[in-house]
């Protein structure tokens, strides 16, 4: 509770320090609020995979499918049906929530890499209908998004850079996500996805409706990615096929990794890292005089490090990745 | 009868695993099925607790037809079970593992869970002092917050029946008790079982160990080849002819006489 304060007033200090207008420069550059925001977003994200591969224990790979579906809904509602923002933003959630069934059947039968392996195939699929629908405009994607607006008052028309209302709202979803996942470990659900999480059988003989919890995990975390989905495109008021694929996926579960499985504050921390270090090693590139880009480097070099010295994530107390 | 099966089948492809079995066992009953290995005593198990779905017959719980139930249906109208490999919730505590084991008597849901709402936090009073209980009944309560991968292999299988009670069962299935359990840990697990008894709790047990089966069942089946080849009181049992082959082969011929 007090970690999630401490956050909130940071994050709300250095998008509204520039509004208070006490010096002539701005202190945080609109670039800035942009990685913030980007964070803020990841770490809904991260959060949300975390419902399937920290509370169910099982790998996903398809996670960024939701999240570009969100996108998508929530796009074509508002440009094609002339929809407001709000309940395309809801619809983009319940829409992904109901794909996340049929993304949730195979693993009530198969688990571990065959999974990751189904669900990476999910996620293609889908990029691969973006790319080719005319609806959806093909692979240049959607531009020209609407900019979501409270009571009339449009979002990039409050604070110096535009970017203020969404990085409050980003943090309000992640704040509620925090708190919904917390309350939920605790509770008799948080006991059943545990039980499945350690020995299906087991949960089973316990009462446990095995099926119904791992569809239910998939389902929760496919509707918190389409909900930070919609919101994202709307704050770009662009979207392109980029958004589903498999390297999107590949990053949302390497924050879960790097941060810790079944860590809350470890989902903030392996978002806000492996979005603010390949920014800030750009800086290091122009500086150092470098030719390349030393992230990719480095992103593998981190992740062979972290499985050797920290295989269960920065924050992780267990892993799905047992030893 | 609190529980019986007709004509009960379980097939894995061209094998048949558990062929045309009626069973029955009455309230307040301790019975054990013994059998040769492979006879199908564990499919039997898997099958009336609804881990395995029958091939054919049916199952009858409470005079209710359960044949078509999921485990976790069957768990919820009063049936616990102990595992032959045991399968605790290895990195969960030993206290964690018998709340779990109380899932099937508590009922809040997302809702509940999410707002901690009186019916849940009433349900973690109860569950935090049946736990409690049970640790004590078991012997475990210094261990209450060690996981189970850390216990002892005997504490492991005294926290597996603990779980198990936690549902508050009418039926109580333990499958193999005693496998590798040294003979102290077999007397401790012996005088729980008896106390279990005395509390009028039924008890359906496989078991190998002759001294564990002959001072507390009442009633014998005997398992091969996935039929039953008899049942009755243990001294019966024991000197049928049936039996005796089927654990040490068929009888040489009349010369090897004493």
């Amino acid at each position: 509770m007090r970690k999630a304060v401490i956050f909130s007033l940071v994050v709300l200090a250095v998008t509204f320090v520039d509004s208070l207008d006490l010096t002539r420069d701005y202190i945080f550059p609109s670039y800035f609020k942009h990685i913030l925001f980007v964070s803020l977003a990841y770490s809904v994200l991260t959060l949300s995979l975390n419902i399937v591969s920290g509370f169910i224990g099982q790998v996903s790979l398809g996670h960024a499918a939701f999240f570009g579906l969100g996108g998508y809904v929530s796009a074509l509602l508002t440009q094609v049906y002339q929809a407001p923002f709000w309940p395309s933003f809801l619809l983009a959630g319940v829409i992904a929530a109901l794909v996340g069934i049929p993304l949730g059947a195979p693993a009530l039968r198969i688990r571990g890499p065959f999974l990751v392996v189904v669900t990476y195939g999910f996620g293609e699929v889908f990029r691969f209908i973006a790319i080719n629908l005319d609806i959806t405009g093909g692979p240049a994607g959607l531009p020209g998004l609407i900019t979501p607006a409270i009571g009339g008052v449009s979002f990039s028309s409050i604070g110096v850079s535009g970017k203020e209302v969404f990085i409050v709202v980003m943090l309000v979803m992640a704040l509620f996500l925090a708190f919904f996942m917390r309350q939920i470990g605790e509770s008799r659900v948080g006991h059943a996805f545990a039980a499945i999480r350690e020995d299906e059988i087991a949960a089973a003989a316990m009462g446990v409706n095995v099926a119904y919890h791992k569809l239910l995990a998939f389902v929760l975390g496919a509707f918190f990615a389409g909900l930070t989905g919609s919101l994202f495109v709307h704050y770009l008021s662009f979207i392109s096929p980029d958004m589903l694929g498999s390297n999107e996926s590949i990053m949302i579960l390497t924050m879960v990794v790097v941060g810790g499985t079944l860590s809350i504050t470890g989902s903030f921390v392996g978002a806000f890292l492996l979005t603010v270090l390949p920014e800030a090693l750009r800086y290091l590139k122009d500086i150092v005089g470098l030719s390349y880009d030393p992230w990719l480097v480095l992103f593998g070099l981190l992740l062979v490090i972290m499985m050797r010295v920290k295989p269960q994530g920065i924050l992780g107390v267990d892993t799905v990745f047992r030893r | 009868m609190l529980l019986k099966t007709e004509q009960l089948c379980k097939k894995f492809g061209g094998l048949t695993a558990v062929n045309a079995i009626d069973f029955h066992i009455a309230s307040g009953e301790v019975v054990a099925v013994i059998g040769p290995n492979g006879s199908g005593k564990t499919t039997f198990f898997n099958v009336i607790s609804g881990i395995l779905p029958a091939t054919a017959g049916r199952i009858l719980f409470n005079d209710e037809d359960v044949t078509a139930f999921k485990a976790h249906d069957i768990t919820k109208r009063g049936m616990a079970r102990t595992f032959q490999n045991i399968r605790l919730f290895q990195s969960l505590t030993a206290r964690d593992n018998i709340v779990i084991g109380r899932y099937s008597r508590n009922s809040s849901g997302l809702f509940d869970g999410l707002f901690h709402t009186t019916r849940l936090k009433q349900e973690e009073r109860e569950n935090e002092v049946k736990a409690a209980e049970l640790l004590e009944f078991v012997g475990l309560t210094a261990q209450r917050d060690v996981k189970a991968r850390s216990l002892p292999y005997g504490a492991q299988r005294r926290l597996e029946i603990a779980r198990a009670l936690a549902s508050q069962p009418s039926l109580l299935l333990l499958d193999e008790p005693a496998a590798g359990m040294n003979p102290r840990e077999v007397d401790a697990l012996l005088k729980l079982i008896e106390k279990l008894k005395a509390t009028g709790l039924t008890i359906l047990l496989i078991e190998h160990q002759m001294r564990l089966v002959m001072g507390i069942a009442e009633r014998l089946i005997v398992f091969d080849h996935g039929e039953k080849i008899a049942e009755g009181a243990p001294q019966e049992v024991r000197r049928n002819a049936k039996v005796v082959e089927a654990y040490i082969g068929p009888e040489v011929s009349a010369g090897a006489k004493h």
